[in-house]
């Protein structure tokens, strides 16, 4: 009787301490735009700069643990932001310089990573290869979206952003480009325009992602009347930079695109 | 009749009608092609039927698929051009220009691709979303408004019905999906070979003219070589019937531009190089239908040559720009002034006069116009 009382005092024991080890903490990673470091939006900015659109996508969002090793995000479906694979990140509220978007936003990624505390954040932009050529009239939420489908490179806006300075403008949609096959069977693109973007010592309760539009379109030339428009091809001479900006493209970034900002 | 007796005739009644609707498969749509047509290939996740053509009719038609309300399909594709729009480029919503000429749709059922130098874009379905979503340019202007839409056909008097009869098996028929799948059936549908040519074949020796019969022979000899991409039986190397999936798509370079000496095409339309981003693509695009020629003026992928004698002008010049792109199968020729002429003339027989006129294609709205 004894060994036995004994034999599930123990097994108690082992079960309790390996539930503390395995805890999950719900998660939320905020984006903010920004210009030269500045708050950006489609209202406000430094001097004449406004955010003209910001929708991203996001996927394989990990964190790093206490002890170094990297922790899968796993996301909260069923959001109109989020499904299990991908997060839409939508920056711009459709008022002031950014007419014609839309009125909602979504600024945070939210899920559960295992461990308690977290001091790194890496995540890829864009959609993943198995997702980003499905239709999306049946695509799952966030893919249905029409803004966020280029259609006629059978695959997805993986960003749109956009600012303008004054009267004169630049935006960028990035997406896979001189892509093979067929719209329902695309093997493979030449240019996936994936990037993974790291950032040391990222806290969550803590920090937050800036995204610096000045950084993103370094180089590119804004233009009045007409905006100068970007759409990944790395053969358009005036809208290269931002391939390169983004780290999509060969050549060294003057500054970077993302970073991480202590939360004031 | 008791009242227990009543119920349960009413369930076998909703029984039966269930089971009529979604376990009898519909009847096959029934095709009226020409003699000498084969029968297109259909996606299997987009069967044809009346239903889903006459839904997708209404809405080829109808101007609220666009942002302001002032476009349609219609209107760049205008059923007496054969589907077409006179202009050298069209013109969006909201003003914004496209950089190519609008395509005919008589007998795009049988397109191995869709546009003008798309190598992804297969199926019709695929297409439609472009300029209703599109952003460079803007076309219709739906991007983001999808919903805006869905709500007022859903409102409408007669859409929901429509929907239903197109989408019986789906409790929520209107939708973005089956708005694409209903406009691809209709296009689907538009197929005619009625011309004077087609007449000639079928055994009406004097449905051609002399003048007519010897172009014909010039259009189909080596030494115009026009038949080399502009043959078969709907005048292009870009039909097909057979499965999908196996056929290659074909894009040729006719010479129209040599920007730089190394083939270059202007910066907007530089065709399947946008895709491949390989120069020996420079200036390659689609062979598209000959069929009714004659009403589809002006011609090339930007409308930049205005009338079919230009165009023969340009091809006996082996291409007014030529480059190392150019196609092989324009070489360049010599034609008497008769010649000229009986060539223009075989090609005017190409004209399909019932199909620029055929109700079965024509503006539903303004049919109930007129009968008010």
């Amino acid at each position: 009787m004894r060994s036995v009382i004994q034999t599930l005092t123990g097994a108690l024991g082992v079960l309790l301490l390996t539930a503390c080890s395995e805890s999950k903490t719900p998660v939320s990673i905020v984006f903010s735009a920004v210009h030269d470091g500045a708050a950006l939006s489609c209202d406000d900015g430094p001097d004449a700069v406004r955010l003209i659109d910001m929708r991203f996508y996001v996927h394989d969002i990990e964190l790093q643990a206490a002890d170094g090793s990297w922790r899968l995000l796993d996301l909260d479906a069923g959001t109109p932001w989020q499904n299990e694979d991908v997060v839409l990140i939508d920056l711009e509220n459709g008022a002031g310089a950014c007419r014609g978007g839309s009125a909602q936003i979504n600024r945070a990624v939210t899920g559960v990573a295992e461990g308690g505390s977290f001091k790194g954040l890496r995540f890829t932009l864009g959609v993943p290869f198995e997702l980003n050529h499905s239709d999306p009239v049946r695509a799952q939420s966030p893919l249905h979206l029409t803004v966020m489908h280029w259609h006629w490179q059978a695959g997805y806006k993986f960003l749109r952003a956009g600012v303008r300075d004054g009267d004169t403008c630049a935006w960028l949609h990035l997406g896979s480009t001189q892509c093979q096959g067929m719209i329902g069977a695309i093997e493979a693109c030449r240019n996936p325009n994936r990037t993974t973007v790291t950032l040391e010592a990222f806290d969550p309760t803590a920090d937050v992602v800036a995204i610096d539009l000045a950084h993103l379109f370094a180089g590119v030339a804004l233009t009045a009347p007409q905006p100068r428009g970007c759409m990944s091809d790395p053969n358009d001479t005036p809208c290269a930079p931002v391939l390169v900006n983004l780290g999509v493209a060969a050549g060294a970034p003057s500054a970077p695109v993302f970073s991480r900002v202590r939360n004031g | 009749m008791g009242n227990v007796t009543r119920i349960a005739l009413g369930c076998v009644a909703i029984a039966v009608a269930a089971f009529v609707v979604y376990a009898v498969p519909p009847k096959p749509y029934q095709w009226t092609l020409p003699p000498h047509f084969p029968e297109p290939s259909v996606p299997e996740s987009n069967p044809m039927s009346t239903a889903k053509i006459e839904l997708g009719r209404h809405l080829f038609y109808d101007t609220r698929l666009s942002v302001n309300g002032s476009t349609s399909c219609a209107t760049c594709h205008r059923q007496e051009l054969a589907f077409t729009d006179g202009l050298a480029v069209s013109e969006g919503a909201t003003g914004e220009v496209t950089p190519r000429n609008s395509m005919s749709l008589v007998n795009v059922a049988y397109n191995t691709r869709q546009t003008w130098a798309n190598p992804l874009m297969v199926h019709l379905e695929d297409q439609i979303p472009v300029p209703l979503f599109g952003e460079v340019p803007v076309e219709m202007g739906l991007a983001g408004l999808e919903e805006h839409l869905i709500t007022e056909l859903a409102g409408d008097d007669t859409y929901p019905g429509l929907f239903r009869a197109a989408f019986p098996r789906e409790p929520s028929p209107v939708s973005v999906a089956n708005i694409v799948n209903a406009i691809a059936a209709f296009e689907r549908s538009i197929i005619s070979g009625r011309s004077a040519y087609d007449r000639y074949l079928e055994g009406d020796a004097e449905a051609l003219t002399a003048s007519e019969r010897r172009g014909m022979d010039l259009f189909f000899s080596e030494r115009l070589e026009c038949f080399h991409c502009h043959g078969g039986f709907n005048f292009t190397d870009s039909s097909t019937h057979g499965s999908d999936a196996l056929v290659s798509a074909v894009f040729h370079n006719t010479g129209l531009y040599n920007l730089d000496g190394r083939g270059r095409f202007p910066d907007n339309n530089r065709g399947l190089y946008e895709f491949t981003g390989d120069r020996r693509d420079d200036g390659l695009f689609k062979a598209p239908t000959l069929r009714n020629i004659a009403v589809t003026a002006p011609y090339m992928h930007d409308g930049s040559i205005a009338t079919l004698d230009e165009v023969i002008d340009h091809y006996a010049a082996g291409g007014r720009a030529r480059s190392r792109n150019t196609s092989e199968f324009v070489p360049g020729f010599v034609l008497t002034e008769v010649e000229r002429a009986d060539l223009v003339a075989f090609l005017e027989s190409l004209t399909d006069h019932e199909a620029l006129t055929d109700p079965r294609w024509a503006d539903p709205f303004a049919e109930t116009a007129e009968v008010k």
